[in-house]
């Protein structure tokens, strides 16, 4: 067994690609943010869904911020 | 005579299921991936990890398709995560792979969420597993994580900044299984 099964840059593309797949799937959680606008706030059903939300945001935030960290953007 | 059934019978799910046969079969990357990181094979160890987290979505498509839906189940998958990832993240602090203060510190909290489940299950009188969306979402950032360490990713910047997200969402379960009514399933 090879301790490659692709290339450095390969590797490094799979792993962006997956990580921002990741992380769109995860800011998706901006257009479920939006549809929950008009609930009642005072419920904690609610209120614990927007948390779930805001969570899935900042995940998604969070990982684009280390991609483009390592492809030297910032 | 007896008086007839006025509702059918709960239906009754074995634990030997196909939902459960590919939770289980997680825990058979974790030895190849013990092999790849101890030869210093990241390529091969994210590999491993990638398939562990594709299981870990199968089982509930799988659970679906053959509507084998269960709490036990339920509390298996959260087991399994717990294992898979704790111990996959003790393997990369171990080969100095990942930073040891932020890795040690998601496990312990992953640790301590799961003895609040228990106290949550005797408190409210059931054995149905919490079900938290929030610690879903950053369960399954966890197994990134991993795959990050193995691949050398930006390492100390996802071990280091993820620690507050998911001590935030550790707290936020803690107070609901502590101290509030409010279900945590069944949403």
């Amino acid at each position: 067994m090879t301790p490659e099964i692709v290339s450095d840059s390969t590797f490094r593309w799979i792993l962006t690609v997956l990580t921002v797949a990741g992380a769109f799937w995860a800011l998706y959680d901006i257009v479920k943010m939006r549809k929950a606008r008009g609930k009642d706030g005072t419920d904690p059903q609610v209120r614990d869904e927007r948390f779930v939300y805001w969570i899935g945001i900042a995940i998604g935030v969070f990982a684009l911020g280390g991609m483009l960290r390592y492809h030297g953007v910032f | 005579m007896a008086a007839p059934s006025s509702s059918a019978a709960p239906r009754v799910v074995s634990r030997l299921n196909p939902a459960n046969a590919v939770t289980a079969s997680r825990f058979l990357t974790l030895p190849p991936f013990v092999w790849a990181v101890d030869n210093g094979y990241p390529q091969w160890a994210t590999l491993f990890i990638l398939i562990c987290g594709v299981l870990d979505k199968l089982d509930g498509a799988v659970a679906k398709l053959f509507d084998c839906r269960s709490a036990f189940g339920e509390l298996f998958d959260a087991i399994t995560d717990g294992i898979c990832y704790g111990f996959a993240m003790i393997v990369v602090v171990a080969y100095g792979w990942a930073p040891a203060i932020p890795a040690i510190t998601v496990v312990a909290l992953g640790a301590a969420n799961s003895g609040l489940r228990i106290l949550y299950a005797r408190r409210v009188g059931r054995a149905v597993n919490y079900k938290s969306y929030a610690m879903e979402r950053v369960v399954g950032f966890i197994g990134f994580m991993i795959g990050f360490a193995t691949g050398r990713v930006e390492v100390d910047y996802y071990y280091w900044g993820f620690l507050p997200i998911f001590a935030i969402v550790v707290l936020h379960d803690a107070r609901r299984m502590l101290l509030s009514d409010l279900p945590g399933a069944d949403r």
